[in-house]
C-alpha cells in the first residue's frame, strides 16, 4: 500500500501542511508551515532595548502576552534589573489570562468541530462567548490591550493600577466559574482517539501552571526526570537541527530527545511539587495523569483542567494583590553591555528570549525559541505513531480516514505558526 | 439574501482574527445577517465562489500570499484592508529599513497589499480597532457609507445634523463641504455660518449648531442660492399657497421687475410669455411692482431697506441713522412675488425660484403674449447701493445730490438675489448682464416713470463664486 496526501490544517493558528507518506511498512509525516518568515531577531537588532518589547510581542498575535513578558524579562535581566513580588504577579496575572483566553478559543472554535459538535450549536456556542467576553475584557483591564499589551516597560509598570479594577477583575472572573466548568463538562465528555505517546517527554517550568515564570533564583526547567537550570546554556538544551533528510529545523532536548511542551507537560510535572488545589481539580489531575503521560489527544483535557488550575489560582492571587505595593525601577546610567535569558510559559509551551546589548543598550543579537518549534518533532513522531496504529486495522486504510486523523492530532496539539515562523524557514 | 462574508489571512501575527472572535462581533454578524463563508481560522472556506465583503488580515511577503490576495479581489466586491499589517506592511516591513536590510536575506519584503490590489476600505489599528471594524461593516451594509472620493479612511462618514432656522434649513449629510454658503454668508456680513471640526469630519454649522437666526442669520437666503447640492432647503409654503391660488383666496400677483427679469434670462422668455404663464398657473391679474415706490411714504428713514434682510444688516451695522423698511402695500387676497426669500416672515410671497419651477412643471413652450394688468413704478429720486461700505459713503455724502438710498445687500443687487430662479449659465457675470439687458426692457416699455436712477455699485464678480 502506498499513500502520498498532503494537506492545509485549517482551524490552527496560521497556515500549515502535513505531508503524509505512507510506502508498506514505512511511514513518514512532515509538518511544515506555509507562511514566510518575518525575521524579528534581525528586526529588533540595532534598536534601543525598550523598543523591542514593543516589537516581539507582534511575533504573534494569539500569545502577544507571554512573548511581550518574556522579552521584558530577557531585558530586565541583561540590564541587571529585578522588579518587585507585586509587578511580577501582576505580569503572571495577564499572562494566565492569555493562557485562559488562547485555551477556550482553542478548545471551543477549533477543537471541537472535529469531535461532532458545530458552531451553529447555540448553548455551547454562547456559553464558549460569555467565558471568552469576560477574559478578553480582564485582560483588557490588566494588560491595556487584548493583543500586543503595552502597560509595562523592563523595571516596572507604566501607570498605577487602582485597587478598584483589580477587584472589578475578579468580580468579573467570578461570574464565569459555572460556564467554565459547564465548558469543561462538554470538553470531558469527548471521546478521545487511542494513541500510545512514542516519545514520553515533557518539559516545562517546575512551578507551572500555578506561577508561569521560574521563580527559585536561576532558571529551571524540569523534565520528567531532570531538572535544568537555564540561563546561557539554553541553545545547548534546546538543539535545533536538521533531521532524517527533512529540510526543516527541528528542535531536540539536549540534541536527541523529541518532547512535549504545553499544558499536558505542565500538568504532568506539576504534580510533583503541586499542593494547595481544591479537592475538585485534585481528583480531575488524579483522574487523567495516566490519560496524560499515555496519549498526545489529551492534550485537550489538559488544557481545560489547567484552565480551571489557572482560573481558580488567579481568583486567589488577584485578591490577595496590592497594587500600593507596585514600584518602578529605571535602568542605571553606567552599563557595560550584557545578555539576559527570559522563559515563561506561553500558552502552547515554554518561550525562550535571549537578548544581547551593547554598552549604547542597543541590541546586537536577539533569539527567540516558540513552544511551536519545540514541539513541531513530537507532533511528526504521533502522527506517525497514529498511522501505524490505523494501517493495522482493515477500516483505518482508508485515506480520508488517516487524513481526518492526523488533522485531528495536529489540532489537538495547537500549534501557533506565527510563533514558529518568526525566524526559521520551516518550509522546504 | 444573507450578506458573504470572508476572512482572509495573509503573512501576520493572526491577533486581528483573534480580536475579531469576541462575542460582540459574532453577534453583530448575527444580527446584520451576516454569512461567514470562508475563515481558515474556523476552518470554513474553500467552498464559496463569491465574497460580498473580504477583510484582509495582513502583509503580502510571498508568491503564496500574493495568490491568496489577488484570489480574494477576484471573488469579493469588496475588500477591507484589516489591521496595520494590510495597511502599511506591518512591523515585518521594517526589514526594509536600513538597520536590517543586510540582515534580512531569506525573507521576503513586506509589502502592504494596496501595493497589488485595489483596496476599498481600511480599517487600522495593531491588532485592529474592533470598534472601527464594526462601525466599517454596519455602514457597510445598512448603504449609509459616506464616499469621499480615494481618500485614505475614505470610510470615516459625518456626522450628520440639522440646522435650522426660521426660513431656511441645513442638512449636512447632504454637504460637500464646498464653502460657498460660508463665503456668502460673509461676504453679505451675517457670518452664521462656519466650519467646524477637522480634517475628514470637516462640517459647515453654526456655533455649537445653535439655530440659525441665533448666530446671526438675516435670511437672505444666498445659501440657498448657491449651494450646489441642495444641502441648504427653503421651509417652504409652495403647496400651501398654491392651493389658496386655486381656491380663489389669492387672486392677484404683484410681480417685481427683477423677478421678471431673470425668469427672462433664465427661461429665455419674452415678457408677455411670463406674464401669460403667471396667469396659467391661477392668477387672474398680474402687476409688474417694484416695492421701491414705497420710497415716498419713507418720511424720516435715512436709509431705506429694500427687503428685511437690509433691515436687519442696516440695525446693526449703521444704528446711528434710522432705517425704513419698503414693506410693499399689496391687497390681503394678492401675493407678491420677489427675488428676495426674506418676505416669507412678512407678505404673502413666492421667490422667483418657486415661480420657475411652477412654471417650468406647466410647460414654457406655446405661451401666449400677455400685458401686465398695471405697473407701478419707481417714480422717486433714489440711488440703489449694494455694500455696505457704500452705504456709508453716500451717508456721508453732504452734498446729497439724491433723495434717497436704497441698500439692496445681496451680493450684485436683486438681480442676483437669494430667491432668484437658476440660470443656465454659471459665469455670475455673464448672469447679471443678461438680467440688466431684461431689466431694461421691461423697465424702458412699461414703467410709468424712470426718474429713479439704477445704478448698482460693485456688481459681485468674485471668481470664487
Amino acid at each position: 500500500m502506498s499513500i502520498k496526501l498532503t494537506s492545509e490544517v485549517v482551524r490552527v493558528a496560521g497556515e500549515s501542511e502535513i505531508l503524509v507518506s505512507i510506502d508498506g511498512e514505512r511511514v513518514k509525516v512532515e509538518y511544515d508551515s506555509l507562511a514566510s518568515p518575518r525575521s524579528f531577531e534581525s528586526l529588533v537588532t540595532g534598536r534601543k532595548y525598550w523598543e523591542v518589547p514593543y516589537v516581539v510581542s507582534r511575533v504573534c498575535g494569539v500569545c502577544s502576552h507571554a512573548h511581550f513578558w518574556a522579552s521584558n524579562l530577557a531585558i530586565e535581566s541583561a540590564l541587571g534589573i529585578k522588579v518587585d513580588e507585586a509587578t511580577s504577579t501582576l505580569r503572571d496575572a495577564c499572562n494566565k489570562l492569555q493562557i485562559l483566553q488562547n485555551h477556550v478559543i482553542h478548545l471551543g472554535f477549533l477543537v471541537l468541530p472535529d469531535y461532532g459538535y458545530s458552531v451553529g450549536n447555540d448553548k455551547y456556542v454562547s456559553t464558549l462567548l460569555k467565558v471568552n467576553r469576560v477574559v478578553n475584557e480582564a485582560l483588557r483591564l490588566l494588560g491595556g490591550r487584548l493583543t500586543n499589551p503595552n502597560v509595562y516597560v523592563p523595571g516596572g509598570f507604566t501607570e498605577d493600577l487602582k485597587q478598584p479594577v483589580i477587584k472589578r477583575v475578579v468580580n468579573l472572573l467570578g461570574s464565569v466559574g459555572n460556564d467554565l466548568r459547564e465548558l469543561a463538562n462538554i470538553i470531558l465528555s469527548i471521546e478521545l482517539p487511542e494513541l500510545e505517546d512514542p516519545s514520553p517527554e515533557y518539559v516545562s517550568l517546575r512551578n507551572s501552571p500555578s506561577v508561569t515564570v521560574p521563580v527559585e533564583g536561576p532558571y529551571i526547567i524540569d523534565s520528567s526526570k531532570n531538572t535544568y537550570t537555564v540561563y546561557e546554556n539554553y541553545r545547548e538544551i534546546f538543539v535545533e537541527r536538521y533531521l532524517d533528510l527533512s529540510t526543516s529545523k527541528k528542535c531536540l532536548m539536549n540534541g536527541e530527545k523529541v518532547f512535549h511542551t504545553g499544558a499536558r507537560a505542565r500538568l504532568i510535572n506539576y504534580l510533583k511539587g503541586g499542593s494547595g488545589l481544591s479537592s475538585e481539580l485534585r481528583y480531575l489531575i488524579a483522574r487523567y495523569e495516566p490519560l496524560f503521560k499515555k496519549n498526545p489527544f489529551s492534550n485537550i483535557y489538559a488544557k481545560i483542567i489547567e484552565s480551571l488550575l489557572i482560573y481558580e489560582n488567579l481568583l486567589q492571587t488577584l485578591s490577595s494583590l496590592d497594587t500600593g505595593k507596585l514600584s518602578r525601577v529605571r535602568p542605571g546610567n553606567s552599563f557595560s553591555g550584557g545578555f539576559g535569558v527570559g522563559v515563561v510559559e506561553a500558552p502552547r509551551g515554554l518561550l525562550i528570549h535571549y537578548y544581547e546589548l551593547n554598552p549604547e543598550m542597543r541590541v546586537i543579537k536577539a533569539d527567540i525559541i516558540t513552544p511551536t518549534v519545540m514541539f513541531s518533532k513530537h507532533i511528526e513522531v504521533s502522527s506517525e505513531a497514529l498511522i501505524k496504529g490505523l494501517l493495522a486495522s482493515e477500516e483505518g486504510r482508508d485515506e480520508s480516514l488517516v487524513k481526518r486523523f492526523v488533522e485531528a492530532l495536529v489540532r489537538a496539539y495547537d500549534p501557533c505558526i506565527p510563533c514558529a515562523v518568526h525566524v526559521i524557514k520551516m518550509k522546504r | 439574501m444573507s450578506v458573504r462574508l470572508a476572512v482572509v489571512p495573509l503573512s501576520s501575527c493572526d491577533g486581528c482574527q483573534y480580536n475579531l472572535l469576541n462575542e460582540e462581533f459574532l453577534d453583530l454578524l448575527k444580527g446584520l445577517n451576516v454569512k461567514l463563508v470562508s475563515w481558515p481560522l474556523l476552518g470554513l472556506g474553500d467552498g464559496a465562489e463569491t465574497y460580498d465583503i473580504a477583510l484582509v488580515e495582513g502583509s503580502v511577503m510571498s508568491s503564496r500570499d500574493l495568490k491568496t490576495l489577488l484570489d480574494a479581489r477576484r471573488k469579493s466586491r469588496v475588500l477591507v484592508a484589516m489591521g496595520a499589517c494590510a495597511l502599511l506592511g506591518g512591523v515585518q516591513a521594517w526589514s526594509s529599513n536600513s538597520i536590517s536590510r543586510k540582515l534580512v536575506s531569506e525573507a521576503g519584503f513586506s509589502r502592504p497589499i494596496n501595493h497589488y490590489v485595489k483596496v476599498d476600505h481600511y480599517v487600522r489599528g495593531c491588532p485592529v480597532n474592533v470598534g472601527e471594524m464594526i462601525k466599517l461593516l454596519k455602514s457597510l451594509i445598512s448603504g449609509d457609507l459616506i464616499y469621499v472620493g480615494s481618500r485614505r479612511f475614505n470610510y470615516v462618514s459625518r456626522d450628520s445634523f440639522k440646522i435650522s432656522g426660521s426660513l431656511l434649513e441645513i442638512e449636512t449629510s447632504k454637504c460637500v463641504v464646498c464653502g460657498r454658503c460660508v463665503e456668502v454668508c460673509s461676504l453679505i456680513g451675517a457670518r452664521a455660518l462656519n466650519y467646524v471640526f477637522k480634517g475628514i469630519q470637516t462640517n459647515i454649522s453654526t456655533p455649537y449648531q445653535e439655530s440659525l437666526e441665533s448666530a446671526g442669520c438675516v435670511n437672505c437666503g444666498l445659501c440657498f442660492a448657491y449651494c450646489p447640492v441642495g444641502a441648504v432647503s427653503l421651509k417652504t409654503r409652495t403647496e400651501d399657497l398654491l392651493d389658496k391660488i386655486r381656491e380663489g383666496f389669492l387672486r392677484t400677483a404683484y410681480v417685481e421687475p427683477e423677478a421678471l427679469a431673470s425668469l427672462m434670462e433664465s427661461d429665455n422668455l419674452e415678457l408677455g410669455q411670463v406674464i401669460s404663464a403667471i396667469k396659467q398657473i391661477g392668477f387672474t391679474k398680474v402687476f409688474i411692482y417694484s416695492n421701491l415706490c414705497e420710497a415716498k411714504n419713507s418720511v424720516g428713514g435715512e436709509v431705506l431697506a429694500r427687503s428685511p434682510v437690509e433691515f436687519s444688516i442696516l440695525s446693526k451695522q449703521v444704528p446711528e441713522h434710522s432705517v425704513y423698511l419698503l414693506t410693499p402695500r399689496i391687497p390681503q387676497d394678492s401675493i407678491y412675488v420677489s427675488q428676495c426669500v426674506s418676505w416669507r416672515n412678512v407678505v404673502n410671497s413666492l421667490t422667483t425660484r418657486e415661480l420657475q419651477s411652477l412654471i417650468r412643471e406647466l410647460g414654457t413652450e406655446e405661451l401666449d403674449s400677455e400685458r401686465p394688468d398695471g405697473v407701478v413704478g419707481y417714480g422717486e429720486d433714489i440711488i440703489v447701493v449694494s455694500e455696505l461700505k457704500d452705504v456709508r459713503k453716500a451717508l456721508s455724502n453732504p452734498e446729497k445730490p439724491f433723495r434717497k438710498i436704497v441698500f439692496e445687500a445681496c451680493p450684485g443687487g436683486c438681480l442676483l438675489g437669494g430667491g432668484q430662479s437658476i440660470s443656465k449659465y454659471n459665469d455670475l457675470t455673464k448672469v447679471l448682464a443678461r438680467r440688466r439687458d431684461m431689466l431694461k426692457k421691461i423697465t424702458t416699455g412699461n414703467l410709468v416713470s424712470q426718474d429713479g436712477e439704477r445704478s448698482v455699485v460693485n456688481c459681485l464678480t468674485n471668481p470664487t463664486l
